[in-house]
């Protein structure tokens, strides 16, 4: 295929299903009750999202009741909270064959509470001109229906594709998109409360998933197998659309329903000879732990061709433990290919290259700052066994290639005025430019709807370096964590956090401390004069923020112990080096646990 | 299996996961605040379908709120 637009993608698969059906690639949806995939043609799931546009564009009508032509929804936003990929892909698929704009929202499930999301709604929903429509699939509780206001239009959604669906052969409006056009919307991270999304043009999409291809050499008969959310990058281009476009069949589950058996992501690329999955570290990870010896001794992967890693840092002892497990399935090294991307860049930036096997760097931590060399000491192939089996975390920091740039994109090294860094293995913030990279970040109420990247450049707030001509993501500079591949921003906890504590968010410091392993504990530092005292300790542990990731310890401190820039701004990369040193000063530490939670709710709920 | 073998056994199943005492978790605890993250909260709800043989939807999944809510869908399920 050579579109240049996801709407010219979609009619393409239309128009094949009348000259041969037989050729059509499928998307298949597992089933959990009935353990199976059902499979829908891409030609009739492209027509059923033809007909899905109709059925918007009426319901646009009938709830305005002022006769407004079908070109009226060009533009206008559709929110789309399905837990089915199936039915998420309707609505997505649907939104764009009358040039309104998809935004794919995380489910409650995700977000930790049905509040969560309907906040969520309730935000992006009035935050246009005109009120987003809402799609929800059949299924959510009727307590949730009469949270939405009624200014917000809502569709509901089938979640089963082996209805009773309507087609239609074309799209119901008639609206051609320019490749620089909007196409949809991508929230950037799952928190509560942090409204940010970036702006995805068609050519954007054209770009990555082509360059993905060409970049790892890929045949036009692959397979896939996914498990990722929707509502993600990684899930929705990285595996959806990447699948879609390229005509590749595709098998997917919820991430729940991996969650609960990971083993059914492998047998998917086993029983249907998938030879491409994605996932992020936690996923190998995961799999390593949890699939049983008798699922192993079943399983022959020794068709798969590409296992992307990405989305979060890699670890050695995954890929070592993954490998170990996996080898006799006939899964080589070279098949594991470490990949960073991000939302605004689409998704993938950079792979490594085809036929090469990765290698992690073990550097001298204390190496690594902004403008300066890092201290390469040992390096570690990902078929060195031996080499991984005995990497001491203590010794050095290992940090995982990810590979050279894709087609169209140019990786820069930049120091703190966004100058180039000259040099091999000189730290600095990465720079990304080229026809993936994003249109901006969604504007509300601004014509055009986008603040676009100074100079189409994104800065990605990620520290890394060049080393022999690959990329390694070495710190992350701004102000982000990463649980299970996806993001949450800490600005949004660091407001919540503060209006707990009646304080600035100026001085709350939200942080991992480690982000290369993800287990490691998240730390809140706050300056606050006022200790906690004893009987107020119940009642801040019952408010605490719970969304997403748990907050294991609260430092506070009487004195200025966060790090801030010459301006101001808070150095959050700082503390974890400050905290890794023991050299935060506080004079009070609390431990936070759902045991200590669940104890402390008793107790107040005892007390009324 | 009647309302409260089950919403004992539920208890149980929760203190593993959260290591409190079974008997300091209520009927009408919310499981959105309960401190469990997302992934706890779908492990929580693999055990309960093992322990009961039974399927959850994801919807259904994030539809239940609190123990009582879990009880009433197991009823559902298993006919008890």
């Amino acid at each position: 295929m050579t579109s240049s637009t996801l709407l010219e993608v979609l009619n393409l698969h239309a128009s094949h299903a009348s000259e041969n059906s037989s050729i059509a690639a499928t998307l298949n949806c597992w089933n959990g009750s009935q353990k199976t995939y059902f499979p829908v043609s891409y030609p009739s799931l492209s027509k059923r999202a033809f007909a899905f546009g109709a059925e918007l564009i009426a319901q646009k009508e009938s709830h305005n009741r002022s006769g407004d032509s079908a070109a009226s929804m060009a533009g206008n936003v559709v929110m789309i909270a399905c837990h089915s990929p199936y039915a998420t892909l309707v609505a997505f698929y649907g939104a764009i064959s009358i040039g309104a704009i998809p935004m794919i929202f995380p489910m409650p499930l995700s977000l930790g509470s049905h509040e969560a999301l309907s906040e969520r709604i309730k935000h992006w929903g009035f935050g246009f001109d005109e009120p987003a429509m809402l799609v929800l699939e059949e299924g959510l509780t009727e307590k949730f229906h009469d949270d939405i206001p009624t200014e917000i239009k809502t569709v509901r959604l089938s979640d089963d594709p082996s209805g009773d669906w309507q087609e239609l052969e074309s799209p119901a409006a008639d609206h051609q998109p320019e490749p620089g056009d909007i196409a949809f919307f991508q929230t950037t991270s799952s928190s509560t409360g942090d409204h940010k999304a970036v702006s995805i043009s068609h050519g954007n999409i054209i770009a990555n998933v082509y360059g993905i291809k060409s970049a790892a050499q890929m045949a036009d008969d692959e397979r896939m197998a996914t498990w990722l959310p929707l509502f993600h990058d990684m899930g929705l281009v990285g595996a959806v659309l990447f699948s879609f476009c390229n005509n590749y069949p595709l098998f997917i589950m919820t991430p729940t329903q991996f969650v609960k058996r990971p083993a059914l992501w492998l047998k998917a690329m086993h029983q249907h000879q998938c030879t491409i999955a994605t996932a992020p570290n936690f996923g190998f990870d995961y799999c390593s732990r949890l699939v049983s010896e008798k699922d192993v001794a079943e399983l022959d992967l020794s068709h798969v061709k590409h296992l992307f890693i990405g989305a979060e840092p890699i670890r050695v002892s995954t890929v070592q433990a993954f490998l170990a497990k996996f080898k006799r399935c006939g899964i080589d090294p070279i098949v594991i290919r470490p990949a960073y991307g991000l939302a605004e860049s689409t998704i993938i930036t950079s792979i490594t290259p085809h036929k090469q096997v990765a290698e992690f760097i073990c550097l001298d931590a204390d190496s690594i700052g902004i403008g300066e060399p890092i201290k390469v000491l040992d390096r570690m192939r990902f078929d060195n066994n031996e080499a991984m089996l005995g990497y001491d975390p203590s010794q050095s920091m290992a940090i995982c290639t990810a590979g050279k740039a894709i087609d169209d994109m140019l990786i820069e090294i930049v120091d703190e005025n966004g100058d180039n860094v000259n040099g091999e293995g000189i730290a600095g913030e990465i720079a990304i430019t080229g026809t993936s990279v994003a249109m901006g970040y969604v504007a509300e109420r601004k014509d055009g709807l986008v603040d676009r990247f100074p100079d189409g450049r994104l800065k990605t707030g990620d520290m890394g370096a060049i080393v022999d001509g690959q990329l390694y993501i070495l710190e992350r500079i701004k102000n982000l964590i990463i649980r299970n591949g996806e993001n949450y921003l800490v600005s949004a906890l660091e407001e919540q956090l503060a209006e707990i504590l009646d304080i600035s968010h100026e001085h709350i410091a939200v942080f991992e401390t480690d982000i290369h392993n993800p287990g490691s504990d998240i730390v809140v530092l706050v300056e606050r004069h006022a200790p906690i005292e004893d009987q107020d300790i119940d009642a801040l542990l019952v408010a605490m923020p719970k969304e997403a990731f748990p907050i294991n310890r609260m430092l506070l401190s009487r004195s200025r112990e966060i790090p801030r820039t010459t301006s101001g701004k808070k150095r959050h990369f700082y503390c974890r080096k400050l905290y890794k040193n023991n050299e935060i000063k506080f004079q009070q530490d609390l431990e936070i646990s759902p045991q200590r939670i669940m104890q402390a709710l008793n107790r107040i709920s005892d007390q009324n | 299996m009647d309302e409260s073998t089950i919403s004992q056994k539920l208890s149980e199943l929760i203190a593993t996961k959260t290591k409190l005492n079974a008997d300091d978790i209520r009927p009408d605890l919310n499981l959105e605040d309960s401190g469990l993250d997302s992934f706890a909260r779908i492990e929580l709800i693999l055990v309960i379908e093992e322990t009961f043989d039974i399927e959850l939807s994801d919807a259904e999944s994030a539809n239940v709120a609190t123990i009582n809510d879990i009880v009433t869908l197991i009823q559902e399920k298993t006919g008890a």
